[in-house]
């Protein structure tokens, strides 16, 4: 009798070290500090924001992948990592793009299941798998999945994904945005769920915005030319209302009326889109020296649908 | 982000936004005024049996909108129709010939209708002869109706003073006219919602009337005018934002599709008007995201 309780002690014991084990998190990788190197757009997205009110609301109306967003099951939700960064840049003639999501309590259960989310990816469509990391897509696009310590990254472009899997000491040669204190900072504020920074010294942006606009055949932003940096935060106030604070540095002073004028219909056509969904988009733009600043309310309207 | 920024983004022409859906909005098609023809070519696909039958009604037709779960109903006056008339073997196939049955309309006048067609399709199928008019549609319910809503056919042309002032009135090859009592535009602007990303009316409501004239040319150019008179003063600024918005909207596709573009916006004592020319009206078609 005394020997099957020191047996179930021992077992207990046993089990509480593999679990504590399994679940200690690793810490965060270090090579993300490799990929602000060129980039021209960096953010961090809370990822807990997405699936509450009114957020959950208005990616639902979007008929396109991000309606599935909300519907995940609540017991994946705590799979989910709490934050995700992106960082956007240019090298070359293309775009690139990478995403680092620090694991946490995750960070060995993504790594016993990393090889079958690619086998799954793979058995999917999306791609065919080429060597251990990466998936090679039908278009030809070669997009990484690799983890290295507490970190998972998913990147697409060449330069980008070499930087991760083959990191090289650039000390003293980097430009481009650093995300790394202050968006962290960011997301420490509960209310937070997202802040992008984007710099427009490389007229990165802009040629980003020209290039949408010729596939759409559409100007969006005519004025993106005079535009040289600028930051979006996303944060909830209240039980059910969002708020977005845009600023927005220009390089010609004579150009801020057009860009008001680019927010403005901006702003309207979000309004629009929100309205089928009894949200209302509320917008005041103020204007400091060459920073225009543009506070948007997102609220319900109070009718029923 | 590119596929964020696409998510916000939604065009559509001001011309196919109004031929889209509806209730009671007419539209009188004149096929002698240039570049009519090819106007219906494009946008307007009535068939039966694959033929299209707009080549076969006169000049001057109408397209009604009434029901929004419904398609347009053609409207022309034709006179009596005889056995030899070019529109009666087409009258018969959609009716379904010696199959067809027939109810009884508002004015006595007989609906026939084709109890086999395929209940899935949004086909002709429908059509009443009034008073030397005809009416194809699809559903005898809708025909029946829109018929309810004429005391006579005159009224089926009957025009607010407020559009016949409209620049181009006479000329113009497309004409539009509708007006909001027993929600009738409410309804299409807001069966619009469904299928549209981004509502283009804000509040249906405030419209009390609508009313457009568009002159064609054969090389694509359009000349419009849409007149919008709200219900009361307080409702005339939700609806200088809205046309202002759609008029915004032309503008943006236009000058990203290097077409010549001209547009203005003005109010008067009880009206919201805004003019437009456009150097090919082809190329603000479209939408740029489409709606599921």
């Amino acid at each position: 009798m005394r020997r099957l309780k020191y047996g179930l002690i021992i077992l207990v014991v046993l089990v509480i070290v593999i679990l504590v084990w399994f679940f200690r998190p690793f810490p965060p990788s270090g090579l993300k500090g490799n990929l602000y190197k060129d980039t021209y757009l960096a953010g961090i997205i809370k990822t807990r924001g997405i699936w509450n009110k009114p957020l959950s609301s208005i990616i639902a109306s979007v008929p396109l992948e991000g309606r599935t967003l909300p519907n995940i099951p609540f017991y994946l939700k705590p799979f989910i990592p709490p934050t995700i960064e992106l960082y956007v840049a240019k090298t070359g003639e293309e775009g690139e793009m990478a995403v680092a999501v620090d694991l946490g309590w995750r960070s060995r259960l993504f790594r016993i299941i990393r090889g079958t989310l690619m086998e799954q990816i793979q058995y999917r469509g999306v791609g065919v798998i080429e060597g251990e990391y990466t998936i090679r897509t039908p278009e030809g696009k070669r997009i990484l999945i690799y983890q290295d310590e507490g970190t998972l990254f998913l990147a697409e472009g060449d330069n980008i994904i070499n930087r991760i899997i083959r990191p090289v000491s650039d000390k003293g040669k980097v430009s481009g945005i650093k995300p790394g204190e202050e968006l962290t900072q960011q997301v420490y504020d509960k209310k937070d769920i997202a802040y992008i920074s984007f710099s427009n010294d490389n007229k990165e942006i802009t040629r980003s915005i020209e290039d949408l606009e010729k596939k759409l055949g559409f100007l969006i932003l005519s004025s993106s030319g005079s535009i040289k940096g600028g930051t979006i935060k996303l944060r909830k106030t209240g039980s059910n209302t969002l708020v977005i604070e845009l600023v927005i540095g220009v390089t010609d002073i004579s150009e801020i009326e057009a860009i008001e004028g680019d927010i403005t219909y901006i702003i309207e056509l979000l309004d629009r889109f929100l309205s089928n969904s009894n949200l209302k988009a509320e917008m005041t733009i103020n204007t400091e020296n060459d920073n225009i600043m543009t506070h948007v309310m997102i609220h319900p309207t109070g009718k029923s649908k | 982000m590119r596929r964020l920024l696409v998510l916000l983004f939604i065009v559509a022409l001001f011309v196919i936004i109004t031929v889209s859906d509806g209730s009671a909005l007419t539209f009188e098609l004149n096929k002698d005024k240039p570049g009519v023809q090819a106007f219906i070519q494009k946008n307007l696909r009535f068939t039966v049996g694959g033929a299209p039958i707009i080549q076969k009604l006169p000049a001057n037709f109408y397209v009604i909108y009434y029901s929004p779960d419904d398609i347009p109903v053609l409207a022309a006056k034709v006179g009596k129709i005889e056995k030899t008339s070019p529109l009666s073997p087409y009258l018969e196939k959609l009716s379904g010939g010696n199959n067809s049955k027939s109810i009884t309309g508002p004015h006595k006048e007989k609906i026939v209708y084709n109890p086999n067609s395929p209940t899935d399709k949004k086909i002709l199928e429908s059509y009443a002869l009034w008073d030397g008019w005809i009416f194809i549609g699809h559903k005898k319910e809708t025909i029946n109706n829109l018929l309810k809503l004429y005391k006579t056919t005159s009224d089926i042309v009957k025009i607010d003073k407020a559009a016949t002032s409209i620049k181009g009135w006479k000329e113009a090859g497309i004409k539009i006219w509708g007006d909001n009592s027993n929600n009738h535009l409410y309804n299409i602007f807001e069966a619009q919602k469904e299928r549209l990303l981004i509502p283009l009316v804000k509040d249906p409501k405030k419209i009390q009337y609508l009313a457009g004239a568009f002159t064609l040319t054969v090389s694509n150019e359009m000349n419009g005018t849409l007149l919008v008179k709200p219900v009361n003063p307080q409702a005339k600024k939700d609806i200088e934002g809205d046309l202002r918005f759609i008029g915004e909207t032309v503008r943006r596709r236009l000058v990203a599709v290097k077409t010549p573009y001209k547009g203005k916006l003005y109010s008067t004592d009880n009206a919201v008007i805004y003019e437009a020319y456009m150097g090919n009206y082809l190329t603000a078609q479209g939408e740029i995201i489409k709606s599921e």
